[in-house]
C-alpha cells in the first residue's frame, strides 16, 4: 500500500549548500489526548521508536508507531520536512519569526509557529551534533513551504 | 575634464591600479575602485549633479555621504540611488534625476524666474479648482516631480527578510558603537553591530591620518571579539515597541530587511554636521567640512582650487589644516566664534564664483566650506520615547529620559577625546551586555521550550560622564537661503508660513514640506525650527522640534515587501489538474480546476455519463466523543441529536445574529466518531467557532475536535454510471440503493486503500458519492476512478461545471447567494430551523426573523426570454426602487436556458411573480420566480437513484 503514497513533494531531497531538506512525510504522526510519556509542554522526547511533543496544553503529537485507537491519525493532515545541518538555523531564520537559538530552540524544543506564513509544529531534533528541525506543515501548504525554503537558501 | 584627484594619502579607500569606466549623462567617465560615483565625477571635475526639486536650480555635492540631498541620481534602471554612497562600477550607466532636457541646460529652471509665485502652498492654493480641471494638473504637475524611472523592462528582484533575536543592536560602528560592541561581547552578549557606510570607524575614517592607529586597534578589536554580527551598509530604519528593530542592509546588488528583536539597543548614530543659512548656500562649490574631508581623505579628490572656510569648531579648523596640507589656496577663514566677520553671501552663476563678506570684501573662491554645528541624530531615541531636549549653550537637541531597554554613547551624547568617547562606549556596551543578558535570562524562565541559564551579573556598570561641549547658535547668515535642500524651502518661505498663522512648527513642516524630503531632517531640521522660532518669536526650546519617525533612512518599497508570497494550497491532484490542462481558478488559497476547456460539456458528460470532481478544499473536521450531539445541535439551525450511525445530515450554521456563516454536511461513522465537511473558504472560521463556544460555553462537554482538512483527499463522482463505477473499485461495502441510501455514510477500501469514508451526497443534483480518501492516496484513487470508467464516460469536471449543475439544481453557496445580513429564512432555509431545541447558536435571532416573516427570501428566477443570461448582481427593481439581486445566474446547458437564484424582498418574491431584472447596460428584462429553488429535478429523483 505504501507504494501508492505521494507527498505532496514526492519525496524530494535538496542539497542547500550548508543544510539538507528533507521530505519525512511518510512518517506515521498521530495525535494523543494524554500524557502517557510525562512530556511537558514546548518539549519534545523521544520514547523509544517514538517521537513524542507537546505544543498545546492537554494535546500531544506523536511521530512514529501505529495510531492507537484513540489517537486520530495526522499521517495524511501533515507533511513533515525536515531541514539539518549548520546552515539550517539561518534559513529556517528567514522564515520564522521565533528566536531559534540554542538558548530559546534548544535540543528537544517544540513550537506551534509560522514558517513563510503556514502554521507549522517544529521540533528540533538534532541529528548527532548537526542542528536539524522537523517540520510538520498542513498538507496542502507544504509544497509552498518547501518551495519557499528552498528559494531563500539559493544566492540573490 | 581636470582631474582633481590628489596623490596618495594615508587611509584613502581607492585601489589606484584598477580604473573604473562608466557613463555619466551618456559620456564616458572614469573612476578607481572603491570610488563612489560622487567622488568619480568630482575627481574628474564635475561640479553639478542634479537639479533642485523645485527651482531647478543646479546642485552639486553638500555632504559626500549618503545623506547627500543633492547626490540622488539614476543608476541604470534604479532610481534615486545615493550617489554619495553608491560605488562606481564598470559599465554603470549614471544620470542626473530630474531634468529636461539636460541637467546642464534645464527648461525647468524657467522656475526660477516665478520662484516669488511658488510660495508655500502654491498647489493648494493654485490647482485646487475647478474641479473638473483636476486629472489635467495631476497630469502635468506629475512630469515636474522629482524621482527617477523604473524602467519597464526592469528586472524584479526580491528582497530577503530575516528575523534575528540579538542580545544587543548597536546602531552606529564609529569609535563608541564599536567600543560598545566589543565591551557587551565580552560581557557574553550576542551583538550586531549596524553601520551605514562600507567600513566601520565613522569619522576615524575621514578625521586624518593621526586616528587611523585608533581606528585600525578598534576594527581589529570587533573583529576578534566572539559574538559580534558587523552589518555594513546597513541602517537601523526604525525603533518600535519592545525594541523591535528594523534593520535595512542594502548594497547595489541586494537588499534584505532583518527583523531584529533586540534585548538591549544601544544608539552610537554620532552627530550630522549642520549646514548654514545664507544666500547663496546651495551653490556647486558650497560644502559643508565633513564633505571636504570625505573627499580628500577617503577619495583623495581635491574638493576645489581657491577655498573660504567658514568655521566655528575644531572641526572647522581642522578642514582648513587639511585643505592647506591638499593643495588647496585657503583664501579667507572666517571664524564665527570671534564676531569680527560674518559671512553675507555665496555668488556665482550656476557654481560658486566668489564669497561675499561682512567687512564688503569679496573673495573670489571655487569653494566655500562651512563647519557651523551639529544636530545630533536621535531619531532613534526619540522613536523609542526619548524627548528631544534643546540646549542653548550647545547649540543641539540632546535626548531626555530613555527606556531601560536603550542606551545611547558616543557624540550623540557628548563630545570629548576619542579615548573619552571609547571609554563611555565601552561602559555603555558593558551594561548592555548586563541588561540584555538579565532580560534573556527572565525570558527563558517563563518560556517551556527554552533552556535554563544562570543567571548573569547584577552589578550595575557605571557608566562615565561624556557631555556635550559648548557651541555658538549658528543657524542663519545675515542673507536668506536654503534650509531644506530636497524640498528647496528657503528661510523665507518658513517666515511665510508662521505668518499665514502656522505657528506650530508640526504645522510648518507640513506646509513648508520642510524636512519632509528624502533627507527626512537630518541636516535642515535645526534649522528649520530655528527659523521658525525666530519668525514667531519664540525660542528654540519653546518651539520643539518636529517628530522623529521611522524610517530613519529612505528605503525602497521592495525591501519592505520582500520575497513574501501568499502560500497557495494545492490539493493531492494537483499535478495531474495541470498535466490534464485544467485552467487554474485562485479561490482563496486555493489553486483549483475552473475547468478542462469545455465546462457545458463537462455538465453534459456529469448529467449523462459520470463526471469526477476535485473536492479536496472543503473543511474537515474529525469530532469525537459522547458530546458531539450537543456540539453539533448548538452549532447548526437544525437537530443532531438523533442521527443514526452510518447516516450525513446537511446543516447550516448561523452567528449569534442569525446570518447564515456557513454550511456542510456532517456524517455519523461511529457510535461517538463524527466526520464535518465546511465549505472550503469558510474551513478554519468553522473551526474557530466551534473552538470557540467549547472553550467557552461548555467546555465541560467531552469533545475532541482535530482539523482534518488537508488529511483527506476529497473527489465527487456524479452521474447516472458512478454506483457502477464505484461498484468496480470498492470493496467493504454494499452500494446498491437500498443499502446504501441518499444521505448515508460509510467506510469502504476503494482501489485497495482502506479507511475511504464515503458520502451519498452531492451538490450536483445527480446520483453522486463523494469519497474522502487518506490524501497521501488521493491520486492512486483518483487515477483508478478515471482508468475503471473509462467505458462508463467518465471525464473531470471543474468548479465552474460544478456551479452550473448546482445552480441548475437550486443549492445555494454561502457568501455568493447570501451576504453579510443574510438570516437563514432569508437564504431558503427555513426548512432546517428547529425552534424546539433548547439552545443553538443565534436561536433567538432566527425567532424573532420567524415571526416577523423574512424581509427578503433567496428564490429561483428564469428570464422569460430564454437566452438571456443577467450578470450575476444585477438589480431587480420595481419602478424606482431596488427590490433585490441576481446572486448566481449561468446558462443552464441542461434546460437549454438562462437560470438563477436571486435575492429578492419578499413581496415581490411570490411563486409565479414578474419581476424586472436591470441589466448593465440599462436595459430591463422581464423574468418570473419560480415555485422552488431548483430548476432542474425538483423532485431529486436522480439524486435518489
Amino acid at each position: 500500500m505504501v507504494e501508492h503514497f505521494a507527498s505532496p513533494v514526492n519525496g524530494a531531497e535538496e542539497d542547500l549548500g550548508t543544510a539538507r531538506l528533507t521530505d519525512e512525510s511518510t512518517a506515521t504522526k498521530w495525535r494523543a489526548w494524554d500524557d502517557r510519556w510525562s512530556v511537558p509542554l514546548g518539549r519534545a522526547r523521544s520514547v523509544e521508536d517514538l517521537l513524542v511533543f507537546s505544543i498545546s496544553p492537554g494535546e500531544w503529537l506523536v511521530i512514529g508507531g501505529t495510531v492507537p485507537p484513540d489517537g486520530v491519525d495526522l499521517t495524511h493532515v501533515r507533511a513533515m520536512f525536515r531541514l539539518s545541518g549548520s546552515g539550517a538555523r539561518d534559513l529556517l531564520g528567514h522564515l520564522c519569526a521565533i528566536d531559534l537559538s540554542d538558548q530559546f530552540t534548544p535540543n528537544g524544543a517544540a513550537a506551534r509557529t509560522l514558517v513563510a506564513g503556514v502554521a507549522t509544529e517544529l521540533v528540533r531534533d538534532d541529528v548527532g551534533d548537526r542542528p536539524s528541525y522537523l517540520l510538520l506543515i498542513s498538507r496542502s501548504f507544504a509544497r509552498a513551504v518547501w518551495d519557499r525554503i528552498v528559494n531563500v537558501s539559493r544566492p540573490k | 575634464m581636470t582631474t582633481r584627484r590628489l596623490p596618495g594619502r594615508p587611509g584613502e579607500v581607492i585601489d589606484r591600479v584598477r580604473p573604473i569606466e562608466f557613463t555619466w549623462n551618456g559620456r564616458v567617465a572614469f573612476g578607481l575602485e572603491g570610488d563612489t560615483i560622487a567622488s568619480a565625477l568630482a575627481a574628474a571635475g564635475v561640479s553639478v549633479f542634479s537639479r533642485s526639486f523645485k527651482y531647478h536650480r543646479p546642485r552639486g555635492i553638500l555632504t559626500a555621504d549618503q545623506h547627500d540631498p543633492n547626490l540622488f541620481l539614476q543608476v541604470d534602471d534604479e532610481p534615486n540611488v545615493r550617489g554619495g554612497h553608491r560605488l562606481v562600477e564598470d559599465s554603470m550607466a549614471v544620470r542626473s534625476q530630474n531634468v529636461w532636457p539636460s541637467l546642464r541646460y534645464d527648461l525647468r529652471s524657467a522656475n526660477r524666474l516665478v520662484g516669488r509665485f511658488l510660495t508655500p502652498g502654491f498647489y493648494y492654493k493654485t490647482f485646487m479648482a475647478p474641479g473638473p480641471l483636476k486629472p489635467t494638473y495631476q497630469r502635468v504637475l506629475r512630469r515636474f516631480s522629482a524621482g527617477g524611472t523604473v524602467g519597464t523592462a526592469t528586472q524584479r528582484t526580491f528582497s530577503e527578510k530575516h528575523f534575528a533575536h540579538p542580545d544587543v543592536v548597536v546602531a552606529g560602528g564609529g569609535p563608541a558603537g564599536m567600543a560598545a560592541a566589543v565591551a557587551a561581547a565580552a560581557a557574553g552578549a550576542q551583538v550586531m553591530l549596524v553601520e551605514e557606510n562600507r567600513t566601520l570607524g565613522g569619522h576615524l575614517r575621514y578625521a586624518g591620518a593621526a586616528a587611523l592607529g585608533p581606528l585600525s586597534d578598534l576594527r581589529d578589536a570587533v573583529w576578534a571579539a566572539d559574538g559580534i554580527e558587523v552589518l555594513t551598509d546597513a541602517a537601523v530604519t526604525g525603533r518600535y515597541d519592545h525594541n523591535w528593530v528594523g534593520i535595512v542592509q542594502a548594497t547595489a546588488a541586494a537588499e534584505r530587511l532583518i527583523k531584529a528583536r533586540a534585548k538591549c539597543l544601544v544608539v552610537a548614530a554620532g552627530k550630522i554636521e549642520r549646514p548654514y543659512v545664507f544666500e547663496g548656500n546651495d551653490l556647486p562649490g558650497v560644502m559643508l567640512s565633513g564633505a571636504a574631508m570625505r573627499l580628500m581623505n577617503l577619495w583623495a579628490v581635491s574638493p576645489g582650487a581657491r577655498a573660504v572656510v567658514v568655521t566655528a569648531n575644531d572641526r572647522g579648523d581642522a578642514v582648513v589644516e587639511q585643505l592647506g596640507g591638499a593643495g588647496v589656496d585657503v583664501a579667507e577663514v572666517v571664524d564665527l566664534r570671534q564676531a569680527k566677520q560674518q559671512l553675507v553671501r555665496a555668488r556665482g552663476r550656476g557654481r560658486l564664483a566668489a564669497v561675499e563678506l561682512s567687512d564688503g570684501r569679496v573673495i573670489e573662491a571655487d569653494l566655500l566650506v562651512t563647519a557651523v554645528g551639529w544636530t545630533t541624530a536621535t531619531s532613534l531615541l526619540n522613536m523609542a520615547g526619548a524627548r528631544p531636549v534643546y540646549e542653548p549653550r550647545t547649540a543641539r537637541f540632546l535626548s531626555g529620559d530613555l527606556p531601560d531597554d536603550v542606551m545611547a554613547t558616543g557624540e550623540i551624547v557628548g563630545d570629548g577625546s576619542l579615548d573619552e568617547l571609547i571609554a563611555h562606549g565601552s561602559a555603555v556596551g558593558a551594561e548592555a551586555g548586563r541588561r540584555a543578558l538579565r532580560r534573556a535570562f527572565d525570558w527563558a524562565k517563563s518560556t517551556p521550550r527554552a533552556q535554563p541559564v544562570t543567571p548573569p551579573a547584577d552589578e550595575p556598570t557605571t557608566i562615565p560622564p561624556l557631555a556635550a561641549a559648548d557651541h555658538p547658535e549658528l543657524f542663519t547668515a545675515p542673507s536668506d537661503g536654503f534650509v531644506d535642500f530636497s524640498e528647496d524651502v528657503r528661510g523665507k518661505d518658513l517666515a511665510l508660513a508662521a505668518a499665514e498663522g502656522y505657528d506650530s512648527i508640526e504645522l510648518s513642516k507640513r506646509y513648508t514640506t520642510a524636512t519632509m524630503g528624502p533627507i527626512q531632517g537630518k541636516l535642515e531640521l535645526v534649522n528649520a525650527v530655528a527659523v521658525h522660532a525666530e519668525a514667531i518669536g519664540a525660542t528654540i526650546a519653546e518651539t520643539g522640534t518636529t517628530t522623529w519617525r521611522p524610517p530613519y533612512a529612505p528605503i525602497t518599497l521592495g525591501v519592505l515587501a520582500g520575497a513574501d508570497e501568499d502560500p497557495v494550497r494545492r490539493s493531492p491532484m494537483h499535478d495531474w489538474h495541470v498535466e490534464h490542462r485544467a485552467v487554474p481558478l485562485v479561490a482563496g488559497q486555493w489553486i483549483r480546476p475552473d475547468h478542462y476547456g469545455d465546462p457545458a460539456a463537462e455538465v453534459g458528460n456529469t448529467r449523462e455519463h459520470v463526471g469526477i470532481i476535485d473536492v479536496s478544499p472543503l473543511g474537515k473536521i474529525d469530532l469525537r466523543g459522547p458530546d458531539v450531539p450537543k456540539l453539533l445541535d448548538f452549532v447548526y439551525i437544525n437537530r443532531w441529536s438523533k442521527l443514526g450511525i452510518g447516516r450525513v445530515r446537511y446543516g447550516a450554521m448561523v452567528g449569534e445574529d442569525g446570518v447564515v456563516i456557513d454550511d456542510g454536511v456532517t456524517a455519523r461513522l461511529g457510535e461517538d466518531r463524527y466526520y464535518m465537511t465546511t465549505t472550503s473558504s469558510g474551513a478554519g472560521r468553522v473551526w474557530h467557532w466551534l473552538d470557540d463556544w467549547m472553550q467557552t460555553t461548555a467546555p465541560w462537554w467531552d469533545v475532541r475536535m482535530t482539523a482534518v482538512s488537508d488529511g483527506y483527499a476529497a473527489m465527487n463522482v456524479a452521474g447516472p454510471n458512478s454506483r457502477r463505477l464505484l461498484e468496480r473499485v470498492a470493496e467493504d461495502v454494499d452500494l446498491s440503493a437500498d443499502a446504501f441510501a441518499y444521505m448515508q455514510a460509510r467506510t469502504a477500501t476503494v482501489a485497495g486503500i482502506p479507511d475511504c469514508i464515503v458520502l451519498r451526497i452531492g451538490f450536483t443534483g445527480e446520483l453522486s458519492f463523494e469519497l474522502h480518501v487518506p490524501a497521501g492516496f488521493g491520486l492512486h484513487v483518483w487515477t483508478s476512478l478515471l482508468e475503471a470508467g473509462a467505458d462508463l464516460g467518465i471525464e473531470p469536471f471543474g468548479i465552474e461545471a460544478q456551479r452550473i449543475m448546482r445552480l441548475e439544481k437550486g443549492h445555494l453557496i454561502v457568501g455568493q447567494d447570501t451576504d453579510g445580513l443574510t438570516k437563514a429564512h432569508e437564504a431558503a432555509l427555513g426548512w432546517a430551523v428547529r425552534a424546539d431545541k433548547a439552545d443553538c447558536a443565534g436561536k433567538p435571532e432566527l425567532q424573532w426573523e420567524s415571526e416577523a416573516g423574512p424581509q427578503r427570501m433567496l428564490v429561483a428566477v428564469q428570464p422569460d426570454e430564454p437566452s438571456l443570461v443577467p450578470a450575476e448582481a444585477s438589480q431587480i427593481v420595481a419602478g424606482d426602487r431596488i427590490v433585490g439581486r441576481v446572486t448566481s445566474s449561468r446558462m443552464s446547458p441542461t434546460l437549454g436556458r438562462g437560470v438563477c437564484l436571486a435575492m429578492i424582498d419578499a413581496d415581490f418574491a411570490e411563486p409565479g411573480a414578474t419581476v424586472t431584472i436591470r441589466l448593465p447596460d440599462g436595459t430591463s428584462a422581464a423574468a418570473t420566480v419560480m415555485e422552488q429553488t431548483a430548476h432542474f429535478d425538483p423532485e431529486g429523483e436522480r439524486l435518489r437513484g
